[in-house]
């Protein structure tokens, strides 16, 4: 679980602006993290799955937003927008899990993610997984307090966050 | 955004595009009809937990379930590109008027020629 996090906007099209953060002392986001975790993978057809998942958020920017029909929520209901990009859903192989915030259609925030071995049914049981999400829904957390607070520049209106760009929390231990 | 996304194989681009614009094509005719997922699912004789995973864009239609949703919408979900159509009428048949007039005249019991420029011609313009 990170300490400090900074959420930085990528890149803003038509459709979506697309977040990313980083956490603790990294130089790289989390989502920079997974590109490196997944361009450095030896098994083809996870290989593949990841520059699927790589092809479907250009698709997304380019074309429709972070429509909810796009995402399969994961973490718990109270997270709001604890969602994950999936391109194989089966049980019968190891997949591939990218971990998002969809706050809205136009906003998505991608963090971290990893390989979801066949022998498990939740992200809980894996721990690179269950950290993705953790953090994931540990910044989520902490936007919605600031929103609500007033903290920060960032408000939240129809409970969607505004003003998350550039956003810094820190978390005591 | 190359950057961002990393050297994504022409390939794999390719194969997710075509993914990626078949399901926005079914939730945007599913849209327009007024279908519900549930609906399309009773229609085709599906759980909606299906028509869901169709429409995240992700999944590999095969050309049978294109055809079966076209077919429960009443609407194309694909269109490929081909010749015009080509179509046959009577050998003696004679431009009645003026080929602008679209109207035909046909002889009975005739043999057959290839015309394939007046293919949109509906029956109206024909007559015998």
């Amino acid at each position: 679980m990170w300490s400090n996090a900074k959420i930085k906007l990528i890149v803003r099209t038509k459709e979506m602006s697309l977040y990313l953060f980083v956490i603790d002392n990294n130089i790289k986001t989390e989502f920079e993290r997974f590109k490196e975790y997944g361009n450095s993978l030896s098994n083809p057809t996870l290989k593949n799955e990841f520059y699927k998942i790589m092809q479907l958020l250009r698709e997304m920017l380019s074309k429709t937003g972070a429509l909810e029909r796009l995402f399969r929520n994961e973490g718990k209901m109270k997270d709001h927008t604890c969602a994950v990009l999936t391109y194989y859903t089966g049980k019968k192989r190891d997949a591939i899990r990218l971990y998002c915030l969809r706050f809205s259609d136009n906003i998505l925030l991608v963090g971290n993610g990893g390989i979801k071995p066949k022998g498990i049914t939740t992200y809980q049981e894996d721990e690179r997984l269950n950290a993705c999400v953790e953090d994931l829904q540990l910044l989520d957390k902490k936007i919605f307090e600031a929103g609500f607070a007033g903290v920060g520049g960032i408000q939240i209106i129809n409970e969607i966050p505004i003003g998350i760009e550039g956003a810094e929390f820190s978390i005591d231990k | 955004m190359n950057n961002l996304f990393g050297d994504i194989p022409a390939e794999v681009r390719a194969e997710v595009e075509l993914q990626f614009d078949v399901a926005t094509r079914i939730a945007e005719v599913l849209k327009a009809k007024g279908v519900s997922q549930k609906e399309l699912a009773e229609r085709l004789n599906k759980k909606e937990a299906e028509i869901s995973k169709w429409l995240t864009g992700t999944h590999n239609f095969t050309l049978k379930t294109l055809a079966l949703i076209s077919n429960a919408l009443g609407e194309k979900i694909v269109d490929v590109p081909h010749e015009p159509e080509i179509c046959f009428v009577p050998i003696e048949t004679y431009i009645d008027s003026k080929i602008n007039n679209y109207t035909f005249t046909l002889n009975r019991g005739s043999n057959f020629f290839l015309v394939d420029t007046f293919c949109n011609i509906s029956p109206n313009h024909v007559t015998s």
